[in-house]
């Protein structure tokens, strides 16, 4: 990209090598301190300004005048089609962060399989990507989860709503269709648009991870179900991808094994190049949110404390608990900090870090569980020893999704835990990255593939393709 | 705003000297804000009359007339809107390149969104006319570009 930024400026200041004493209302020739070049055809009246000062008061204009300006003539065609300019107009008037953007024009525009770049990034052409983009049509963005399901348009920044999924519908990651039919066409209905006149993006919970036969055949009956209501429903095209894939897009990356803290259960997910890799295995803990509620509501049931709904404990979790780094010095500690729920004024001390201590010390809740951090480090070593073509650091990326990751400290944690439980060799390069959208991680990640300058065509399939069964296989 | 710390030249007045031999004067201070002018100044002395050659006595006392406010700092959203209420588009352009050619700074930034401001909205036909340049696409390009950039055109009501 740099060279093509070099490229741009060359063949811009060959345009401005005129003397600023040449007349300034616009003439064919004018007296020159020093030869030049011919000129290509000029610009006009402000031809004997340098492209930088013009480019300047283009900045200053609305994008969407800004690409009239392409139709004015050829020259001023290539001015504004600077690729820095729509970069900059990229990063001041879309929505989404700049660096997502990037990440998936450069990753995601075709679809499976991703690109493999071995030495360098290709060069991005931002005015087609500006100008794509705001060509793409709405679409409905839907992340559900047996716990609670977030759903909006792609062109949002944030979801639209929520709805705790439990609650409402019960388990949606059977394949039970009246159930996904009852739940798909309320989202619709809370929306307030048809299902017909829009793409959907949807994820797929992470469920039945094993590499068997079997487990194969119940995520594709999953699948198959989710698919058959909406297009049931007339929807026109469908992009169904793991909850987990999206939640590594929304982290900019493209390999990396995902942790989701889930409603019931955690699974650490390896995936490399956009592609789950079950042969290498997922890892599953028995333990979700539900169980970092249920604990902290036992400790302050012990402590004392009284409340009315399980819905304070939730709060409670949500704004006082963190990870400590160092548990048995936390414990020394005064921890005390209040909040101001609905119910009234809660106080709690060692319950905020005692309730996420249960991942890494599980016995602390009476579980007989893998520690996160142990769950982690063996689907490490199983990334290690498969020896892919990927390289030996693509799985030190490790991404946290779900609401309950996003636990201050937990990263930090999690990433000390690692250098202590393997050696150098291994845990050289660990990252591990607290989910870039907090709660509404996947969500994001969907809406990624939903605003993409290409969408919905290399993700999507059509009612058409799906009746034909060409169901895309790979989630 | 305070004026500048007194130095010998704070009450001198400068003469310049426009493209068609008119001669005008300004103070010391407001010179200093033309780069261009500061410069000659530097060479040739401040007793001379600075010679520019590219200026003309219908731009000059305008832009004179935004330093002297500039210097006694009493530059308003007001008082920007009134200077450039009467100018017509070809006039907004000569005191831009003016600006540029004199390196003064503020009043090229302000000129710059002024001219920003006389673009928006406006029809490409409008562009053309404002730069002085002729289409050279043809028929068949020209509607091939339109039709890529509906989405630049919706919602905007263009005026002519």
């Amino acid at each position: 990209m740099a060279m093509l930024l070099r490229k741009l400026r060359d063949s811009a200041s060959s345009l401005k090598q005129r003397s600023t004493t040449s007349s300034s209302s616009s003439s064919s020739s004018s007296s020159r301190s020093h030869p030049s070049p011919p000129l290509p055809l000029p610009l006009g009246s402000f031809d004997s300004l340098p492209t930088e000062l013009l480019l300047k008061i283009i900045r200053l204009l609305d994008p969407k005048q800004v690409a009239k300006l392409c139709i004015v003539c050829k020259s001023w065609r290539s001015l504004v089609s600077d690729n820095q300019l729509w970069a900059y107009f990229l990063q001041t008037y879309q929505p989404l962060h700049f660096d997502s953007i990037l990440f998936s024009e450069i990753n995601l525009t075709s679809g499976y399989p991703l690109p493999i770049f071995v030495n360098q990034t290709p060069r991005v052409s931002f005015k087609q990507v500006y100008g794509q983009r705001e060509r793409v049509p709405p679409a409905v963005i839907i992340d559900g989860g047996s716990g609670y399901c977030k759903f909006g348009w792609n062109k949002d920044e944030r979801p639209l709503g929520r709805t705790a999924t439990f609650l409402e519908f019960g388990n949606v990651e059977t394949p039970i269709y009246t159930r996904l039919r009852h739940f798909f066409g309320t989202v619709y209905g809370r929306m307030k648009v048809k299902p017909s006149s829009q793409p959907v993006v949807v994820s797929l919970p992470l469920c039945h991870y094993d590499d068997t036969n079997s487990a194969k055949a119940s995520r594709h009956q999953l699948k198959e179900a989710i698919c058959s209501a909406l297009f049931d429903m007339n929807v026109p095209s469908v992009c169904a991808l793991n909850q987990a894939t999206l939640a590594l897009f929304a982290a900019n990356q493209t390999s990396g094994i995902v942790v989701n803290i889930g409603f019931q259960v955690t699974s650490v997910v390896p995936i490399l190049n956009g592609k789950v890799m079950r042969k290498i295995g997922v890892e599953v803990v028995g333990l979700g949110a539900l169980k970092l509620t249920g604990f902290l509501r036992e400790q302050m049931q012990q402590s004392n404390i009284y409340f009315e709904s399980l819905y304070t404990v939730r709060t409670l979790k949500e704004k006082l608990c963190y990870v400590a780094y160092d548990y048995e010095a936390e414990l020394l500690k005064d921890t005390h900090a209040s909040f101001e729920a609905v119910e009234g004024k809660f106080t709690l001390s060692k319950e905020r870090f005692q309730t996420g201590e249960i991942l890494f010390q599980p016995r602390l809740a009476g579980m007989r569980a893998m520690s996160l951090h142990h769950a982690i480090a063996l689907c490490m070593d199983h990334c290690h020893s498969a020896e892919l073509a990927g390289g030996s650091d693509w799985f030190k990326t490790i991404v946290l999704s779900g609401g309950s990751a996003c636990l201050p400290g937990l990263a930090e944690r999690l990433e000390k835990e690692l250098h202590s439980l393997r050696p150098p060799y291994m845990s050289n390069g660990i990252r591990v990255i607290p989910p870039p959208h907090g709660a509404d991680t996947a969500w994001f990640g969907a809406k990624l593939i939903g605003s993409l300058s290409t969408f919905p065509a290399p993700w999507c399939t059509t009612k058409k393709q799906f009746r034909q069964n060409k169901l895309n296989r790979i989630w | 705003m305070a004026q500048e710390a007194s130095s010998s030249t704070s009450s001198k007045t400068i003469s310049l000297k426009t493209g068609d031999g008119e001669i005008f004067e300004i103070e010391a201070s407001a010179a200093k804000q033309m780069k261009t002018v500061q410069r000659l100044i530097d060479d040739l002395g401040d007793d001379i009359t600075i010679p520019l050659h590219n200026v003309f006595s219908k731009e000059l006392p305008k832009i004179i007339e935004y330093y002297k406010k500039d210097i006694t700092g009493e530059i308003t959203k007001d008082f920007e809107a009134e200077f450039v209420k009467d100018l017509n588009d070809d006039e907004v352009k000569v005191l831009f390149l003016a600006a540029n050619y004199l390196d003064a700074n503020k009043l090229f930034e302000f000129l710059s969104q002024n001219i920003a401001d006389r673009l928006e909205s406006k029809s490409v036909e409008y562009v053309r006319k404002y730069f002085g340049v002729e289409n050279d696409f043809t028929p068949e390009e020209e509607s091939k570009l339109r039709e890529e950039r509906a989405w630049s055109f919706r919602g905007i009501k263009e005026d002519e």
